[in-house]
């Protein structure tokens, strides 16, 4: 409604970049995030006033995110396998952290993408759906697939509720 | 912990990033800005995104989350951005719709060659002041799928306003109503309720504080159709009659 592209800047950068910093290391967080508000500043003008920001500007986020596909993908295959993350370049031993980048790393691109900004950018399945442009019962159907899948992965015995 | 929590809990340590960052890529991506209204706008923008990070982790905690401020330092809630960021801060200039990529074009008509839908400009708002062909938000070539056309008003009883209509693509009523549905003051500026138009339809009414707009936003024959007036002249009865005359009109 109305928002001013500093106004978006102040409220989503943080969480933004911090989903980023998460999703591929500080670094190519701060390229990313400067590109997403780069893309954004340049669009601001044909954006409908009463589109919602945050949808829009994850989509545009999960654009640049792309071309870091392979790269988020040998991240989480690295700290599954030495238990360093490189996010950190600290260790993180425990086991449970290391299968789940393990489980993540085997993941399709597109199920990780809508898996991540459901948990860490706590999107709604609308907002996933309007930042992806895709129709949200498809969201709901892809994230209810992936955490099985996660789940199944993690637990295959099935001892754990999700 | 299951899934989800371990989820949730994976790479938690990660901190939001400090201010000297985000000065750098504000720095960035405004670029080409005029610099006397740059620098003024940074400073409000810096004040709130620190202002808002501590709001998006005073966020986590209320709610059990357990990520750390990389100084170790304790949160409370700062504020909410939704009621404390003026939406009014980039001003529109509601005489020229559309942005600087946008190609102008002098009637309907002439537009009605390069969009997927059948334009509607009802005879009853007048003549537009202008009219405006934009690729949606999001795609750089303008195709006739994405193409959007922004028609601007500017009359006696209802002042500026502009009528936007694009194909409606995926958007739908029920796209909007969960709109209505999940947009809280702290993701959205203003209330977003469903109303009933006529003819049957519903549409997303957003009305928003003073400095920001007001808007009717409906999705009629595959047609997305959006009704947006500066909220400090356009009203919330204002922008529905004037959504009821192109619903008429869209027949």
């Amino acid at each position: 409604v109305g928002h001013s592209f500093d106004a978006a800047f102040a409220a989503e950068f943080a969480p933004l970049h911090r989903y980023l910093a998460r999703r591929v290391g500080t670094s190519a967080a701060d390229e990313l995030a400067a590109e997403t508000f780069t893309v954004a500043f340049r669009r601001w003008d044909r954006l409908d006033p009463e589109r919602p920001v945050r949808p829009w500007l994850y989509g545009i986020a999960a654009n640049a995110l792309r071309h870091h596909w392979r790269k988020e993908r040998r991240m989480l295959r690295a700290y599954a396998r030495t238990g360093v993350d490189p996010v950190f370049a600290e260790e993180h031993p425990e086991p449970a952290s290391r299968e789940l980048a393990a489980a993540l790393a085997e993941l399709r691109p597109d199920e990780r993408e809508i898996l991540l900004l459901h948990a860490w950018a706590e999107l709604t399945d609308a907002e996933i759906a309007a930042a992806l442009g895709i129709p949200a019962g498809t969201v709901k159907s892809r994230l209810s697939r992936t955490r099985e899948k996660l789940r199944n992965r993690l637990d295959p015995v099935g001892q754990e509720g999700v | 912990m299951n899934t989800d929590e371990l989820l949730t809990e994976f790479r938690s340590e990660v901190a939001l990033p400090d201010a000297a960052t985000a000065q750098r890529i504000y720095a960035l991506a405004t670029r080409g800005r005029p610099r006397v209204v740059a620098r003024r706008r940074l400073a409000v923008a810096l004040v709130v995104v620190v202002a808002g990070a501590g709001a998006a982790l005073s966020s986590v905690i209320l709610t059990g989350g357990t990520t750390p401020r990389s100084d170790g330092g304790s949160h409370e809630a700062l504020f909410d951005p939704g009621k404390t960021l003026n939406p009014g801060l980039g001003a529109t200039d509601w005489s020229h719709p559309g942005g600087n990529l946008s190609r102008s074009v002098s009637s309907v008509a002439e537009a009605a060659s390069d969009v997927a839908f059948q334009p509607v400009a009802p005879p009853s708002l007048g003549a537009p002041t202008a009219l405006a062909l934009d690729p949606e938000s999001g795609n750089e070539q303008l195709t006739r799928a994405d193409a959007q056309l922004t028609i601007a008003y500017a009359d006696v009883a209802n002042g500026p306003f502009w009528l936007v209509e694009r194909a409606s693509g995926a958007t739908t009523t029920d796209t909007l109503a969960g709109y209505a549905q999940e947009c809280d003051s702290r993701r959205c500026y203003g209330t977003w309720t469903m109303e009933s138009l006529d003819g049957g339809n519903q549409g997303l009414l957003i009305e928003g504080p003073t400095g920001s707009t007001t808007a009717v936003v409906w999705v009629q024959n595959g047609v997305y159709f959006n009704v947006v007036g500066p909220a400090d002249s356009f009203s919330a009865d204002q922008a529905t009659s004037v959504a009821n005359a192109v619903i008429a009109a869209a027949g």
